[in-house]
């Protein structure tokens, strides 16, 4: 009897334990949790959800605001003339004062971001060719903007950090993940090839959908401003003339180009895309109109136009003498006519009103107005605009010889920010050189994302009327010049991707 | 007691000598003897085994009501009586026919039953390095969290607490770093892999370390990193018992850093600004009219902390039970941050079937309450420390404003903006975690010493948190325009089953065990958070009150492992033991080829002690044992051998279209490489050790040295930026080295009405690193601030996380002496001297050098424990040493460009005090005076009275005439003193990282508490 209790309780816990038996199906649990490879790659939505991952990159690596505008924003702006920083935030500062070691974390994410970039356009230019699923000419299309966005990444780089790795394929072995670095004339031939062939197959212009992408004008007018660093003086005056002569038009009122009116408009030759949208989670938003702002308006002021790029704007005039529009556009200083948009107050101040608050003489007021909201918002960052291409015109031009011509566009740009135009006949070539150098491109573009302190490396660099950036900068009285080193015309090649990829060289034996 | 024991046995000796002389020889022959056993507080003690010395095979059990009858051969016949947790006691049994025996509890006797993977074994018979915590004396210790009491009792344990935050997790580190992934142990409780902080301390009974690839084989591809095996309270046989336990205590900050005040502020900054040729801000001189607040001091508070238990406990013939409730509160030394843990667990055990069957269910439910407080503990891209953020606030700040909304002061913008204050007051963000745990086991004697074991177990955790934020204004960049909410719930289901045979047998001097077993696991996590960015009012706080954007997301995960596993135990005559282990895992987390991984180890022992050659007076234990294994670790994510393709989010999105809130696309891509042949990571540990007794075991001393080999280590591999890829890969990466020693030795003693006891414990590792990434790649980490200012740097032939600097040499007095130096020449006289240490005359990375680790070299505990009379005193003193700190805080708090600075740099260089060594204080640091030197780096060693206790237990006079059996009140005091070089908050806080150890950002402090407790017994 007893015994048989025990087989009977045995039986229960082995009935028990048999569901549980081994197989290799419990151990093989089906991925419930991420998109993997297996289902991507597959249909157009697949193939836009790439491009727009490429287009990503440009707000940084890793996608935050806070990178693009602290880190990769004041790493490019803050060691210009035209722009000082605000000493009490570290952002960047170490570069602003020309005393920044190999971690700079400003260098790093600009590197990154680029080559988290050029990582996704690689990806784009070996997949989606291969795509069936996708029309023929949507692929090109795709393709070719994968090739704009690479070389836009590359442009970033070289002129940043000169010698650099040359990647042009996603390779997913790490053995081949440790690349050399090669000379700056390669990366520029990729750059040229890149937007050549992109150029042909690049859109006109994009349905309202997908306004904002890159177009035929951009590639255009990124080949012309590659031209011109490397001083090819015919090819981009040929390129740039491509991109005079399509549908771009100055916007009439020149302060559109930074309040949200313009954005994607007729002057837009390409622009970096914000948004204001914060359904679903999203944060796309900008940060330019806390950043410029006097803390008087609840900004941050984390930097503010340099005296001496006040001084030039002053020397801006109408016909009449007075100060031209463009200058009240671009800055708040002390002039009775100045106003600035306070985000506190939901109001326009004149700077009389509200002078004695300020914390510094002198602030931008691009990008601080509130189109969409009263907070972070979805303004757009010019990065080519059209009057920006007419300078570059001009610039080639001049350098050609044709001076009057080049006139003739410069005062395009003028007549638009209501300037006096500059007479035809009156400059001669180096005189006009200097004018495009030291007034018009700082007066019109002062601030404006990735400009200056890169029109100043390439004045450096270039063999036609080489401008040591020291020297200007000890002539527009840069604060801390004297701390500046000819390793400072360069980014150093980052510290944290040295310490990874043995095969680097530093860009220079003083970093 | 002991005392009084011993004369009634010398008085029983002189009876049977006179028994013996009375009748002679004559009665030499066998005899039954009956008797009844019963602990010293009378319990009924069934399950004693009693046994004729020097003749082990004969011998009985005492029944269910204590009582026993047994044979013996004659008068002189000495019964040996053994009960787990009691002192062993001989009774000869001269012409007695009952015998009532009293047995002591004893805490030390413990000891020799200790636990292992899937059982227990004889302390005696261990081969593997297996440390038994001794409970009794951790639970001394008045804390809400087991593992913060076990610091510096074990040697190779390693409890750092990472944080002060009331009920934050420490980090556990068992000999060392054995990896550069993932370093934390298995925790087994009740047989079943859980969550260790969710169990009161109270109600503990059995703690085991194991260290060594013998002893944590059996857990296989989980135990590389140690295993913590815990088991709770059950009911012994007896009439009902109570306990009852409570404490309160008071916490105070230790260690405050002195940071300026507003003149100080003042003079500080404008020497600052002077001395940069600069104009300084107008606030500086504007003098008396702005505050002269002490943010720290309105920041930080004293916290009371209490902490309840009862258990009641008992039994009968059939069933034992043990039941228990607990309450733990403490406010936190920082506003706002309080903490809360209820606890209730329910252990019985159930004898079916003339107890051959023993079903033992359990079950526990822990509810945590938590005011959230976020530190960054990790490595990589360090945010800052919200401490950091109160020292620097400047105190020419007001705090308060009575006629603000909320009652907190917007700065005037002259003086920036935030009010920390404010935020930790305003802002609701809280969690309430629950925590059920069941667990049943049945133990079905089969016949001849087999035996069939079930367990299952089953964990659920259910997790709440909301974060609700009020509209608040404290000037640029710390505004929020609208009340938000966010809802975050996960429910986490595990559960283990495990079947398995153990078979156990002894013929003549050869006792063999054998373990077979399965098992298998499954955990599936799930959770779902929201948030709406505008609510309509502060009253107003559900998500669909909302009427702004809304987002939602969720993750669901499963994870499974399935494992056969055995182990073999024998031992010759007690003096030769051998000992194998096998397991093989099967898990989810690798691809189809993967899948499996074998691991084993065999270790054996040789108790010299108990070989008939050995006779000393002097060592009565002399074991040297040697054991050699391989152990795995997969503590990585799911489904890491697809080919992943990131999709959405910031990083991914961005957005087309034609207004300025045009809409967000979502975009997707690879953002990392495939690892397709992802695989176990493997440890291969080689363990040496010997244990010694001297005087009969009242001086036991421990010693072991391992050395192990990891391969495979599973890591996070740097890859260039260049990739393209901004997610490294976590895969297989590298290999370490790590080797150690460990020492505990412990003494007792008793004269008179004194006893004494002590323990200690020394340990000691070193890591290397044999192979590390693709191509050799170094680790560069331990970031101060975001991505600036590394520390650390990790690469091939040198340990984890070393130290990577300038060298800081003095101050420059001059001019002459920089131009002589001639590599800074942004240098002025008053500013730190860097060495050119390659002299290639210029000053760069190139001259960083390695400079030591946070992992300390040596590590110790000591405990004192006294008694006399009904006083008991104990102190626990720990440290460490050989280790490094980089002084973060002092590093944050000697820039002029913060708000606020250290009071310290009233003092520095001037051309009017050049014998200071702080350098001088100018407005941009020209000479990069802050960057990552061994200026802030500092000596970490530390010797801290972590523990004085004071008890009284009231007399039997006392407690006469009240229903309590025993009442013990005890005085601690916690972190009484610290003896260290180190400047910064506490030596004793450690970052979680692998990479930054001994970091300091500058952590919630560590706090001083006093504590008044009692424990009763009913």
């Amino acid at each position: 009897m007893k015994k048989f209790k025990y087989i009977l309780l045995i039986g229960i816990i082995a009935a028990l334990g048999v569901p549980f038996s081994c197989s290799d199906d419990f151990v093989d649990v089906p991925n419930k949790e991420v998109l993997t490879e297996s289902s991507f790659w597959l249909t157009e939505q697949h193939a836009l959800q790439a491009l727009t991952a490429t287009y990503g990159a440009i707000h940084s690596s890793g996608g935050s605001k806070w990178t693009f505008f602290e880190e990769i924003y004041t790493a490019m702006a803050y060691r210009g003339d035209d722009v000082i920083n605000n000493t009490a935030e570290t952002y960047s500062r170490a570069l602003a004062s020309f005393n920044n070691t190999t971690e700079a974390s400003g260098p790093y994410n600009i590197w990154r971001s680029s080559y988290a970039g050029i990582g996704r356009a690689n990806q784009i230019l070996q997949r989606v060719p291969d795509m069936e699923a996708v029309a023929q000419e949507d692929r090109d299309v795709i393709v070719a903007e994968a090739k704009f966005l690479r070389a836009l990444y590359y442009f970033w780089l070289v002129t940043g950090f000169e010698k650099i790795p040359l990647v042009t394929t996603f390779d997913t072995n790490p053995a081949n993940l440790f690349p050399s670095q090669v000379e700056a004339s390669e990366i520029w031939a990729q750059i040229e090839k890149d937007l050549t062939e992109a150029e042909n197959d690049m859109l006109d212009s994009h349905t309202a959908d997908w306004k904002g992408r890159a177009t035929k004008g951009s590639a255009k007018a990124l080949l012309g401003k590659a031209y011109l660093f490397q001083e090819k003086w015919a090819e981009a005056e040929a390129k740039l003339a491509e991109v005079v002569g399509m549908d771009y038009q100055l916007l009439s009122n020149y302060a559109d180009n930074f309040n949200g009116k313009g954005e994607n408009g007729s002057e837009s030759v390409f622009e970096i895309q914000f948004s204001g949208d914060r359904s679903g989670g999203n944060d796309e938003r900008q940060v330019f109109n806390f950043q410029v702002s006097p803390y008087a308006f609840g900004g941050w002021e984390l930097f503010y136009p340099s005296e001496w790029l006040v001084e030039e704007m002053k020397t801006d005039l109408t016909p009449d003498g007075e100060i031209s529009e463009r200058v009240y556009e671009s800055i708040f200083f002390d002039d009775p006519e100045s106003e600035m948009y306070s985000r506190a107050d939901d109001e326009v101040r004149s700077y009389a009103s509200v002078s004695g608050d300020l914390n510094h003489p002198r602030y931008f007021k691009k990008y601080s107005a509130n189109e969409d909201t009263n907070f972070y918002n979805g303004t757009n960052i010019t990065l080519i605009r059209f009057s920006d291409v007419l300078l570059m015109y001009a610039e080639a031009l001049n350098e050609n010889g044709k001076t009057d011509e080049a006139i003739a566009e410069v005062n395009k740009v003028r007549e638009r920010g209501k300037a006096a135009s500059i007479t035809i006949g009156s400059m001669s070539q180096s005189e006009l050189r200097t004018q495009i150098r030291h007034h018009e491109r700082p007066v019109e573009l002062a601030m404006e994302f990735g400009i200056r302190w890169f029109d100043l490396y390439r004045w450096q660099r270039g063999n036609t009327a080489k401008e040591s950036i020291k020297t200007t900068l000890e002539n527009h009285n840069k604060p801390l010049v004297e701390n500046f080193q000819d390793k400072h015309i360069l980014y150093p090649i980052p510290l944290q991707e040295m310490n990874i990829n043995q095969n680097l060289d530093q860009n220079h034996p003083d970093w | 007691m002991e005392v009084k024991q011993t004369h009634i046995f010398q008085f029983r000796g002189i009876l049977l000598l006179l028994f013996l002389v009375s009748f002679g020889f004559l009665n030499a022959q066998s005899k039954i003897v009956t008797g009844n056993v019963v602990g010293n507080d009378n319990t009924i003690l069934p399950g004693v085994t009693i046994t004729i010395k020097g003749n082990k095979t004969k011998g009985t059990q005492t029944d269910f009501d204590g009582n026993f009858s047994i044979e013996v051969p004659s008068a002189e016949t000495v019964l040996e009586f053994r009960f787990l947790g009691f002192a062993t006691k001989e009774i000869q049994v001269g012409n007695q026919t009952f015998l009532n025996v009293i047995l002591e509890e004893d805490a030390q006797s413990l000891d020799e039953i200790v636990l292992v993977g899937y059982g227990t074994q004889k302390k005696t018979e261990l081969t593997a390095a297996i440390t038994s915590v001794d409970v009794t004396e951790i639970q001394k210790i008045p804390t809400a969290d087991i593992a913060t009491a076990m610091q510096g009792q074990v040697a190779g344990l390693n409890v750092a607490i990472a944080s002060g935050v009331p009920g934050s997790d420490p980090v556990i580190r068992i000999r060392g770093l054995g990896t550069i992934g993932n370093n934390n142990p298995l925790f087994v409780i009740d047989g079943i892999p859980g969550d260790l902080s969710y169990i009161n301390p109270a109600d503990i009974e059995n703690i085991s370390i194991l260290k060594d690839a013998s002893a944590a084989t059996i857990y296989g591809s989980r135990a590389s990193n140690g295993v913590v095996i815990v088991t709770t309270k059950r009911g012994k046989t007896g009439a009902p018992r109570m306990n009852v336990t409570s404490y309160v205590s008071v916490h105070s900050i230790t260690n405050d850093v002195d940071v300026a005040n507003r003149d100080q502020h003042n003079q500080i900054k404008l020497d600052a600004y002077t001395n940069a040729g600069e104009t300084p801000a107008p606030y500086l001189t504007n003098g008396i009219q702005y505050a002269d607040s002490d943010w720290a001091d309105a920041y930080l508070k004293n916290a009371f902390e209490h902490k309840h238990d009862m258990s009641i406990s008992g039994g009968s013939d059939y069933m034992n039970y043990n039941f228990s409730g607990g309450y733990f509160s403490n406010d936190g030394t920082i506003i706002n941050t309080d903490y809360s843990r209820i606890n209730t667990r329910l252990n019985l055990d159930m004898k079916l079937f003339d107890n051959r069957l023993k079903v033992s269910p359990g079950i526990g439910f822990t509810r945590k309450n938590r005011n959230n407080f976020s530190e960054t503990l990790g490595g990589g891209n360090a945010g800052f420390s919200p401490i950091l953020g109160v020292y620097t606030q400047l105190p020419h700040k007001d705090i308060f404003d009575p006629n603000s909304l909320n009652g907190f002061a917007t700065p005037p913008p002259e003086l920036g903006s935030e009010n920390p204050i404010g935020i930790r007051s305003i802002i609701d963000n809280k969690n309430q975690d629950d925590y059920f745990q069941f667990s049943i086991n049945a133990d079905l004697k089969l016949f001849d010493g087999l035996s069939y074991q079930l367990q299952y177990g089953a964990n659920i955790e259910n997790r709440h948190q909301f974060v609700f934020v009020p509209t608040y204004d404290f000037g640029a960049q710390s505004n929020n325009d609208r009340p938000s909410l966010f809802e975050f719930r996960s429910r986490t289901n595990e559960w283990t089953l495990n079947n398995m045979l153990n078979y156990q047998k002894t013929i003549e001097n050869h006792d063999i065990s054998i373990l077979l077993g399965i098992s298998q696991e499954e955990s599936h996590y799930r959770s779902i958070s929201g948030s709406n960015n505008e609510l309509p009012s502060v009253e107003l706080q559900a998500l669909s009150a909302g009427i702004g954007d809304q987002s939602i997301s969720g993750l669901n995960r499963t994870s499974t492992l399935q494992s056969v596993f055995g182990r073999l135990t024998y031992d010759y005559a007690n003096r030769y033991f051998i000992q194998g282990s096998m397991r093989r895992d099967g898990s989810s987390r690798f691809g189809p080829d993967n899948k499996y991984g074998t691991f084993y180890s065999v270790s054996f022992g040789w108790a010299v002690h108990n070989e008939e050659f050995f006779n000393s007076k002097i060592i009565s234990q002399m074991k040297p044992r040697f054991s050699y294994g391989i152990l795995g670790n997969q503590l990585i994510g799911n489904h890491l051998f697809l080919t992943r393709i990131g999709s959405g989010g910031q990083q991914l999105n961005y957005p087309f279209g034609e207004v300025a809130s045009q809409a967000v696309l979502i975009g997707a891509i690879s953002t990392s490489l495939p690892t397709p042949d992802i695989q176990w990571e493997e440890t291969t540990t080689t363990n040496a050790g010997i244990d010694l007794g001297f005087l009969e075991d009242r001086l036991k001393l421990t010693f072991d040295y391992f050395k192990s080999e990891t391969e495979g280590m599973l890591v996070n591999v740097p890859i260039p930026s260049t990739s393209g890829i901004t997610t490294f890969p976590l895969t297989n990466g590298g290999n370490l080295e790590n080797r150690g020693w460990e020492v505990s030795a412990s003494y007792s003693k008793n004269i008179g009405d004194f006893d004494f006891d002590i323990t200690a414990n020394f340990s000691g590792s070193e890591n290397k690193i044999t192979q590390l990434g693709i191509a050799g790649e170094a680790f560069t980490d331990g970031f101060i601030e975001f991505n600036n200012f590394p520390t650390t740097r990790t690469e091939v032939g040198g340990e984890i996380g070393r130290f990577y600097l300038y060298r800081a040499d003095g101050i420059f007095q001059s001019q002459a002496e920089i131009d002589a130096h001639g590599v800074q020449p942004n240098a002025a006289p008053g500013d730190l001297r860097f060495v050119d240490t390659n002299g290639d005359g210029t000053l760069n990375d190139d001259d960083k050098q390695y400079m030591g680790s946070g992992l300390p070299k040596l590590e110790y505990g000591l405990t004192f424990n006294a008694a006399y009379k009904n006083f008991d005193v104990s102190l626990f003193f720990q440290g460490v040493g050989g280790n490094k700190i980089y002084n973060g805080v002092k590093m944050w708090l000697y820039r002029t460009d913060r708000q606020n600075m250290s009071a310290d740099l009233v003092d520095a260089w001037s051309p009017s005090n050049t014998g200071s060594d702080i350098p001088r204080n100018v407005f941009g640091d020209p000479n990069n005076n802050i960057r990552p030197s061994s200026y802030f780096l500092e000596n970490g060693s530390y010797l801290r009275l972590k523990n004085l206790q004071i008890g009284y237990n009231l007399t039997e006079q006392m407690l006469k005439n009240i229903f309590i059996s025993k009442a013990r009140l005890y005085f601690t005091a916690n972190n009484l003193f610290t003896i260290t070089d180190y400047s910064g908050f506490d030596p004793g806080l450690a970052s979680g990282g692998t990479f930054t150890r001994g970091v300091d950002r500058g952590f919630y402090p560590l706090t001083k508490s006093f504590v008044f407790g009692v424990n009763l017994s009913m």
